[in-house]
């Protein structure tokens, strides 16, 4: 018995890793052709780079005149912390009243919520942009964070709902009865127990901020504001001479910081204080 | 009833509100901004200091060399600040349409002979004649037909940066390999054709005489234009079905014979980067492109490449269009003097163009052609006398309506159509001008 | 059991003082201060451009001068005289229908398998977390040209195996397969919120159902997945809404032609060749407006199905 459980534990490990080496292998290719010389980044077909350069690396990080990665990291790390804030106490305020209080017309804003986001973005762009404009956000990342701190993203708050709506009603009862307010519920009842939703919030706003190409092309003009993201584009340009190890160092060293984030709080969902939180 | 009333107060109040804030914060930004922003200011105190912005697009290569030619700028006239904005092509063109219709465009803007009649028809261009009269802008060194090619309706809205004339770029190594004989200046079709058929002979199986062009409507245009037809004609087709149908048939021909790539591996190649095309991979000998690319190829392989002129109908109009990349002034610009000031600096002064070295292609004012003529590299050798020899038979680039993106795209989708075996060439043509028609009149 | 029925008590108590409070006034404000970030949102950043774009649909706005009012025309071309359009329908249909199905179903497999109690797990959930984390950033189109093109690894393999296949890249009907794999790769973000809902289950209903003798299997069907499909109910939802908005995928293959031979046309990659290419932002709006009645009515009709299957506790 204990050596069929073994067998089949190394049979489970063996399938995810080779998983693991099918799902990285573009990336992997990445990480390799950066190292490659220019030359041999689509001659050289193999894995293992036959001549290893970090001329990509120190190329690329130097970046676009006279800002380099280091600035570009500082804004984009800057942008993200504050989008995490704004997304984590807005949405998990929103998703509170709708999964637990009463109140008129809730699934009729539930429903609008839900609305704003089945909308395509690229026709909201320019009243947007005007709107902005107007308020003259230009060239600064409010038109980015602000209305993070609005609830504007509809994926989080609906998410955290859903969280909310799986915990049992009888923990909020039981703190009514104790003579808790609703905001005392919330703070001290539901915002332990949904720290995986918390975290899943914190990793994705992450991600997808530091990803959000569109509204960042738009709204951040000066070279001293550009992003991580903003500054990978740059590198390539059909009509312009492109510097394609330079994207891949950089777009390779772009996931680094995302990855780390992902590391540390992964543990979080996984060792999720929910599960001890319930008696 | 009673709700979409409140909601309406309620936006009309958010409307204000916004109004109010816009109101309030435009006076006190516009006067601190400038003076934070321009960091060197305090030193010339005689004149007032101003920000200009100015928007262009390209690789990192360009980026650069824009860059150090605007700190040079700064250096020169210390009252004027340049915010820069690029990109690539495609956010270049996303931003700078959204600016726009948000009434925020930038000073100065780069433009090309593909994007002039858009931007002027949009605002994004002013005319400019008014700053030649009084002396602003100087283009008396400029060669005649950057100064055409810059002009609609007979007034100047761009001031050029270069030309550049498409030609067909090939790998003379590979020619001298397979013993064929190079190209000269106005070849014909058929000798396109031939060259072709004998490149193949020694090529083989994987790699071919040219790309499948049948799609590229620059070309298509190009073929169009020695009828004496264009593309577009106003907010119409400029041609008939039967001209669509020849240009397919071409094409069809050349893939019939195999000396283009079989549709699957044409589709994959798009907009490839230089480093990935199939010429700089020797995959193929020739392809059409402007002739400024060329230098840019050539950096991407260790084969020699070279440039001639984009195959001619032997018995019609001997002529090609000139393609301008240059800027324009917005006519929202605060400070019009001062940009055509940065305009006449890139175009007019040497130092501006050591830095630049004709990165456009052949610079308009002859002088400063001369400036940098002597440490032009060797690929930039060839193509400033390609240019030159076929400037005397350019004209400027016809106009394209809006919805003259979507049209283009038409023929590449279409030829591809046909090179997959989806459709006949009639079909092809049949479905290009009924769905061309369809998206102009829109 | 106790804390089931002295809860069950307090909440017949609960709900009477409830019916006492709201009655109070003010009371009932309480909700909305808790909505309001959201409402102000809603009104400051997505009520204004949300109702000028229905307005715009109405017109022939074209980025110069003001839009002139054409009634229905637009919705009418759509249908009757736009064979792009009902193409770009067809192929998001088919996308939004078959790859996330697929990816729902590859991130559920990983999430439970990933949710053992097994050594490393936490390095292999980063791991192949990492794909999703890429985006659609430049990069990601390159690689993917490489996997996919005619000599790419994913032919060199199959080879291998004795398929002689075209390039994924350059063929239509496989160009979108490619981006169909594209999007399971990238099966990161529901695969974590299943990891976030698989952890959110109390762990003491495992342990009493252990108790009871249910199996592995039983645990999975009578536990597992019902406490599981709120959040099943979200990722479909939110996955299905973000596919029929598909739009960078399309740029890594064609750069946003859509081709070859419009196979990988997304809905909202012609809506933005009309918006921002053609300048047509009246047509590109009303495009707009009619994915968003699509969009709508799938969401509602699996809010409704819901009803049935999925389970919340109260």
């Amino acid at each position: 018995m204990a050596l069929a459980n073994r067998y089949q534990k190394i049979l489970l490990h063996t399938l995810i890793i080779a998983g693991v080496v099918i799902m990285l292998y573009p990336i992997l290719w990445m990480l390799s052709s950066s190292l490659k010389p220019s030359e041999l980044i689509f001659t050289d077909n193999s894995l293992w780079p036959k001549k290893v350069t970090m001329d990509h690396y120190i190329k690329g990080w130097a970046g676009i005149s006279k800002t380099t990665f280091t600035t570009y990291y500082l804004n984009s790390i800057t942008l993200v912390a504050i989008a995490i804030i704004g997304n984590v106490v807005s949405c998990s305020l929103a998703a509170y009243a709708f999964a637990r209080l009463e109140f008129k017309a809730k699934k009729l804003m539930f429903g609008l919520m839900l609305m704003t986001m089945m909308i395509p973005l690229h026709v909201l762009v320019i009243p947007q942009y005007i709107m902005f404009n107007k308020l003259d956000w230009m060239n600064t990342i409010l038109p980015i964070v602000v209305p993070k701190f609005f609830a504007t993203e509809g994926f989080f708050v609906f998410l955290t709902v859903q969280f909310i709506r799986s915990l049992p009603r009888e923990l909020d009862q039981a703190a009514t009865v104790d003579g808790c307010g609703p905001f005392r519920i919330y703070t001290k009842v539901i915002l332990p127990l949904i720290v995986p939703a918390i975290v899943t919030t914190t990793i994705f706003t992450f991600i997808w901020t530091w990803n959000d190409f569109f509204s960042q092309l738009l709204y951040l003009t000066g070279q001293e504001k550009l992003t991580v993201t903003l500054a990978l584009r740059i590198f390539l340009d059909a009509m312009g001479e492109s510097a394609l190890g330079s994207l891949f160092a950089m777009s390779f060293l772009s996931i680094v910081p995302v990855f780390l984030m992902f590391m540390f709080f992964q543990r979080f969902i996984v060792e999720g204080i929910a599960t001890s939180g319930i008696k | 009833m009673k709700k979409q009333k409140w909601v309406s107060v309620l936006l009309i109040g958010l409307l204000l509100i916004l109004a109010a804030c816009s109101g309030k914060n435009a006076q006190p930004n516009a006067s601190s901004e400038t003076p934070a922003a321009g960091g060197s200011s305090s030193e010339a105190p005689s004149k007032e200091d101003v920000t200009i912005r100015m928007a262009w697009w390209g690789g990192q290569a360009r980026h650069d060399m824009m860059n150090s030619l605007l700190d040079k700028f700064e250096e020169k006239y210390p009252h004027i600040t340049v915010e820069r904005e690029f990109g690539t092509e495609n956010q270049f063109v996303e931003k700078l349409n959204t600016q726009a219709a948000g009434g925020n465009a930038p000073d100065v803007v780069q433009t090309s002979s593909f994007f002039l009649h858009d931007f002027v028809a949009r605002n994004i261009h002013m005319d400019l004649d008014p700053l030649v009269a009084s002396g602003d802008l100087n283009v008396s060194d400029f060669s005649e037909a950057d100064v055409n090619g810059g002009k609609v309706d007979g007034k100047l809205y761009m001031i050029s940066f270069g030309h550049n004339i498409t030609g067909v770029i090939h790998n003379t190594t590979l020619f001298e390999k397979a013993g064929v004989p190079l190209p000269k200046n106005n070849w014909t079709w058929d000798d396109y054709f031939n060259t072709a058929q004998q490149l193949q002979k020694y090529l083989g199986k994987d790699a071919w005489a040219s790309e499948d062009e049948g799609g590229t409507y620059r070309g298509f245009d190009m073929f169009l234009m020695q009828r004496g037809k264009s593309m577009f004609n106003g907010k119409a087709l400029g041609f008939e079905k039967q001209d669509l149908v020849d240009w397919f048939s071409f094409w069809d021909k050349m893939r019939k014979a195999g000396v283009v790539p079989p549709a699957a591996i044409q589709a994959e190649q798009g907009d490839k980067p230089q480093e990935q095309s199939m010429l700089a991979r020797g995959k193929v000998a020739m392809i059409s492109k402007s002739s400024n690319q060329l230098k840019i190829f050539q950096k991407s392989t260790e084969d020699k490449l070279s440039i001639v002129s984009y195959p001619l109908n032997p018995s019609g109009e001997k002529v090609f269009p000139l393609i301008i990349a240059g800027a324009g002034i917005s006519p929202d610009s605060k400070h019009p003097k001062e940009a055509a000031l940065l305009l006449n600096f890139i175009v007019n002064e040497s130092d501006a163009a050591t830095i630049f070295r004709g990165e456009h292609g052949p610079q308009a004012s002859k002088k400063m052609q001369d400036v940098i003529l002597s440490n032009l590299g060797e690929p930039e050798k060839i193509e400033y006398k390609f240019v030159d020899d076929m400037l005397p038979i350019t004209k400027p680039y016809p106009a394209m309506p809006a919805g003259s993106t979507s049209v283009q795209k038409l023929v590449l989708t279409e030829n591809q159509a046909v090179a997959f075996g989806q459709k006949t060439i009639e079909q092809a043509a049949d479905d290009f001008i009924s769905q061309a028609q369809q998206i102009l009149n829109r | 059991m106790l804390h089931k029925a002295q809860a069950i008590l307090y909440l017949k108590g609960v709900r009477m003082m409830r019916r006492v409070l709201t009655r109070r006034r003010g009371e009932g404000l309480i909700p909305y201060l808790f909505l309001a970030p959201w409402l102000i949102g809603v009104l400051a950043f997505s009520a204004i451009p949300i109702f000028t774009s229905l307005y715009l649909s109405f017109t022939n706005y074209n980025f110069i001068g003001t839009p002139n009012w054409i009634g229905l025309r637009n919705y009418l071309t759509m249908f009757t005289d736009d064979p792009q359009y009902l193409q770009s329908l067809k192929v998001t249909f088919m996308y939004v229908f078959v790859a996330v199905p697929l990816e729902l179903a590859f991130a559920l497999g990983l999430a439970l398998l990933l949710n053992r109690g097994i050594g490393g797990l936490g390095t292999y959930r980063s791991l192949y977390y990492i794909p999703s984390l890429i985006g659609g950033s430049v990069a990601i189109a390159i690689l993917w040209r490489q996997v996919f093109g005619a000599e790419g690894i994913v032919n060199q393999t199959l080879g291998v195996f004795g398929f002689d296949m075209p390039s994924w890249i350059g063929t239509p009907g496989y160009a979108v397969w490619a981006l169909i794999l594209l999007k399971v790769w990238q099966f990161g973000s529901p695969m974590i919120i299943f990891l976030a809902g698989l952890k959110q289950i109390p762990s003491d209903f495992y342990e009493a159902s252990s108790l009871d003798g249910a199996g592995r299997w039983k645990q999975f069907a009578h536990i597992t997945l019902p406490m599981l499909t709120p959040i099943l109910l979200f990722n479909a939802i939110m996955q299905m809404i973000s596919s029929f908005q598909a739009f960078t995928p399309a740029y890594i293959i064609s750069e946003g032609t859509g081709g070859p031979v419009n196979s990988t046309l997304f809905y909202t990659l012609y809506l933005y060749q009309n918006g921002f290419g053609n300048f047509q932002m009246g047509y590109a709006s009303s495009m707009a407006w009619v994915l968003f009645i699509i969009i709508g009515v799938f969401t509602w009709l699996a809010f409704k199905a819901s009803d049935r299957w999925v389970h919340y506790d109260n």
